[in-house]
């Protein structure tokens, strides 16, 4: 069982949603709701590995040689990791780096980066109908959305953690799928 | 069912994988160092045939017990370590490895039994264990064996202080545990003895605490004292797991040490939190370095000590020996030459040198592909040896040791040598080399040709080599791990390859310099030269390329900009900057930078998500001021430099 670890300084509210997700690990059907500039997005509990307020005075170093939604590297206790800003896959304005974003860490396909959102706001079960796409989806399909669901009584996008990481080998991309 | 107890089963298995380990060391050893070997093959046997009967594989502690036999016979000297017998107790280390893995995949006994092959195979080798042994498989000393049972018992007797007036002797049950099992071992205590004034001569006052080897049950045992008052007389009887004697005398040993077996992602952790506490105290010292007292100084000064003290032991944690890896291939040599129908030795040197867990690991496979070629291509057949005037039997050489902060592997044969013309025949075969460009090359240079991909000079492949996929994947495997190959060869004395490698893949010396504002770490493995031209010498290499003429010889010069275009110089006047001469894959390059701002050891983290960008970064570390600090992969800049050959060719 991994263990989550919860680093979350002055974050009050977020630190008692995390004490119940906690609470929750190895629950596996289990979704996080957070906001990406006012928006609301999902990803399966399974896949956070945890959260943290790092509180940078600049923003994360600049990696050589990478794709532009690499942000750059942090170090987290010791481990190096790329943190992506995850807003122009999703098509959101871009936003500068602060210092009060949350660092999402999340583990998939044994991969393991940080994605940057603005806050975390609720648990909720992951509902067994998985809503293909809404109708009135006025654009053409996300690949790094997976699916929608009801959230407070609101249809929110759910993020396909396998997909959010940038790759160059497309074969990999099929598999996740 | 105890089959099912978890933590019985990983002891267990962890006794395989440990005496694996053991019988791989020693087998091959047995013709030169027979007692020892013979003992610790003994030992192994024995105490997996405990544990597989406690857990209720009996056919394979029946096994076991066979083999233990042939060892008895081993070590009376009734059987000599022959081919016959070590080929027959390689095949039993086989199958202890399939038993392993059966096990893992939660066979029981009866799995065991319904598969047919299985028992086939093991009825097989009791076969020949038989008519190895000849009669000798009930001789005495395994009849002793047997009689002494595998169970071990502690019993620990408080007996009543007045037995004397029930009638009863005390002596009368020690000597009745003596006759029905095997005392190993027996202790009085006389702490509750009284000072002779006090003494009370019908009183009984010592305790004792016996160790006994029986193949009784542990009830049985208790019923040897059932004519004690139970409520008066403590009788306290601990079965132990194995021969609490035979362990004491193995910590003693020098072979076997005492391990824990650690996790290497758990030690990972405790490195990775380790390096932030020095870099947060490197930052503490840094703030405090103003108005600072001498009492301060002394004791940031001892902290700093310890800190660097701190780090070299949990390095070491991570380091191995390489006996475990060169000691599979006596096997391997032996097995490899007899189906070449050759005839070597194995001849190992600095087994005893450490390194780093990933490097042993990751040096199996090229070692066993170089010690492979030696015999094959190395070596000649003992026909071709006599006429030659050398010894039938050809000498395979493992050597390693460590010479400033590398390590050096060399494999040596003193076979027929490397081929020069058949190289250089394959090699305009292969259209490696054209006429003309061949006359420049020097001995050196065709020689490398081997490293190239799909090389072989061997006209038909076989089961073992030829196929001429080798010395290319070997050389990549090499370079892995930031090291070299390179080969000495001499016609009708034999070759040797040289693997140059750093001790530890987590520890890395590098230079720290900086372009621009941007700071970059260098590995100093790579670096031949740093020096600082005040009027260089420019000129053009195969026309485009520039290059600077030093110490009368051109080399091409590379800028970091061409490859991180988000660099950028500070100045780019050559005569500012400082230069780093590097040496990759014998062609040394001048790569330029602005300044060189310090030398450290660094703690390597790999960034593995990155890997697929081939972005130029091998890893990442920490400057002394916390900062990240990413690390270059010289190879992959050397490669970018030869496609810009290609292209300005």
């Amino acid at each position: 069982m991994k263990k989550r670890f919860i680093n979350l300084q002055n974050y009050e509210d977020d630190i008692s949603l995390l004490e119940n997700a906690l609470s929750l690990t190895g629950n596996k059907n289990q979704l996080l709701a957070f906001k990406i500039s006012e928006m609301f997005y999902g990803i399966e509990i399974k896949y956070i590995r945890e959260m943290t307020a790092l509180k940078l005075d600049k923003p994360p170093k600049k990696i050589p040689n990478t794709p532009e939604e690499i942000l750059g590297a942090v170090n987290i206790r010791g481990e190096i990791l790329p943190v992506l800003d995850i807003r122009k896959k999703l098509n959101l304005s871009s936003k500068p780096f602060s210092k009060f974003d949350i660092i999402m860490v999340i583990e998939a396909s044994h991969e393991l980066f940080g994605i940057i959102i603005d806050e975390a706001d609720d648990m909720a079960a992951l509902p067994e109908e998985k809503i293909e796409e809404p109708e009135s989806s006025e654009t053409q399909k996300n690949p790094a959305i997976q699916f929608y669901c009801n959230y407070k009584g609101k249809l929110i996008p759910i993020l396909n953690p396998h997909l959010l990481f940038p790759q160059t080998d497309l074969s990999r991309i099929s598999e996740c799928k | 069912m105890i089959s099912k107890n978890s933590s019985l089963i990983n002891s267990f298995l962890e006794d395989l994988s440990g005496g694996i380990e053991t019988l791989e060391q020693n087998i091959g050893l047995l013709e030169n160092e027979k007692e020892e070997s013979v003992l610790s093959i003994f030992r192994v046997f024995h105490s997996l045939k405990s544990g597989s009967r406690i857990l209720n594989y009996l056919h394979f502690s029946d096994f076991l017990h066979q083999a233990e036999n042939l060892l008895s016979s081993l070590r009376s000297g009734k059987i000599m370590p022959d081919r016959e017998t070590i080929s027959l107790l390689f095949q039993t280390l086989d199958l202890i490895k399939d038993f392993k893995f059966l096990v893992q995949e939660n066979y029981t006994e009866e799995d065991f039994l319904s598969k047919s092959s299985w028992v086939l195979r093991i009825e097989e080798l009791k076969k020949f264990f038989s008519k190895l042994t000849g009669q000798q498989t009930f001789d005495s000393s395994s009849k002793t064996l047997i009689s002494l049972g595998s169970h071990f018992y502690r019993i620990n007797i408080e007996f009543d202080k007045d037995i004397f007036l029930t009638g009863s002797d005390p002596l009368f049950y020690i000597e009745e545990l003596y006759q029905k099992t095997t005392v190993l071992q027996s202790k009085t205590s006389i702490k509750n003895l009284p000072l002779l004034e006090n003494l009370n001569p019908e009183k009984y006052y010592l305790q004792w605490s016996i160790l006994i080897r029986s193949s009784l049950s542990k009830e049985e045992i208790l019923n040897v004292f059932q004519f004690l008052d139970e409520s008066k007389n403590k009788i306290l009887i601990e079965e132990l797991k194995e021969d609490p004697l035979e362990n004491k005398t193995s910590t003693t040993g020098s072979q076997n040490q005492d391990f824990v077996r650690i996790n290497i992602k758990k030690l990972d952790e405790v490195l990775n939190l380790f390096g932030e506490i020095v870099s947060g105290f490197s930052q503490i010292n840094n703030l405090l370095s103003c108005n600072r007292d001498e009492k301060s100084v002394t004791i940031l000064e001892n902290f700093s000590n310890n800190l660097a003290h701190l780090q070299g032991k949990m390095l070491g944690i991570r380091m191995v020996s390489l006996s475990p890896l060169f000691n599979q291939f006596y096997r391997f040599t032996k097995e490899t030459a007899d189906k070449l129908g050759k005839k070597a030795i194995l001849r190992i040197s600095g087994e005893d040198t450490e390194v780093d867990k990933n490097i042993a690991d990751m040096l199996r496979e090229p070692l066993q592909h170089l010690l492979r070629n030696a015999l094959d291509h190395g070596i000649e057949t003992p026909e071709k040896r006599q006429k030659l005037g050398k010894n039938p039997e050809g000498n395979v050489f493992i050597d390693a040791f460590i010479r400033e902060n590398n390590i050096f592997i060399m494999i040596s044969d003193d076979g027929q040598g490397l081929n020069k013309e058949k190289i250089i025949q394959k090699a305009i075969e292969k259209k490696l080399v054209s006429d003309v460009e061949l006359k420049s090359l020097t001995d050196d240079e065709i020689y490398q040709f081997i490293f190239n991909h799909g090389f072989t000079t061997k006209d038909a492949a076989d089961e073992l080599s030829g196929r001429g996929v080798g010395m290319d994947v070997v050389k990549e495997q090499i370079e892995k791990m930031r090291g070299s190959i390179s080969l000495e060869t001499s016609q009708n004395k034999g070759s040797t390859f040289i693997l140059k490698l750093p001790i530890t893949l987590s520890l890395l010396d590098i230079f720290v310099f900086r372009i621009g504002r941007e700071y970059f770490g260098l590995p100093s493995f790579y670096v031949h030269e740093i020096t600082r031209l005040k009027k260089p010498e420019l000129s053009l290499i195969e026309g485009i390329l520039p290059s600077i003429v030093y110490k009368e010889q051109a080399y091409p010069l590379f800028f970091l900009d061409i490859f991180f275009k988000s660099s950028e110089y500070e100045s780019k006047d050559l005569s500012k900057g400082l230069l780093f001469l590097l040496e990759v894959e014998k062609t040394k390059f001048f790569l330029f930078t602005d300044q060189l701002t310090g030398q450290q050891q660094a703690v390597v983290k790999q960034i593995p998500q990155l890997d697929q960008f081939k972005n130029g970064i091998l890893g990442s570390s920490f400057l002394p001021d916390g900062e990240i600090l990413f690390i270059l992969d010289i190879f992959v800049l050397f490669k970018q430099l030869k496609e810009l050959r290609i292209k300005n060719n």
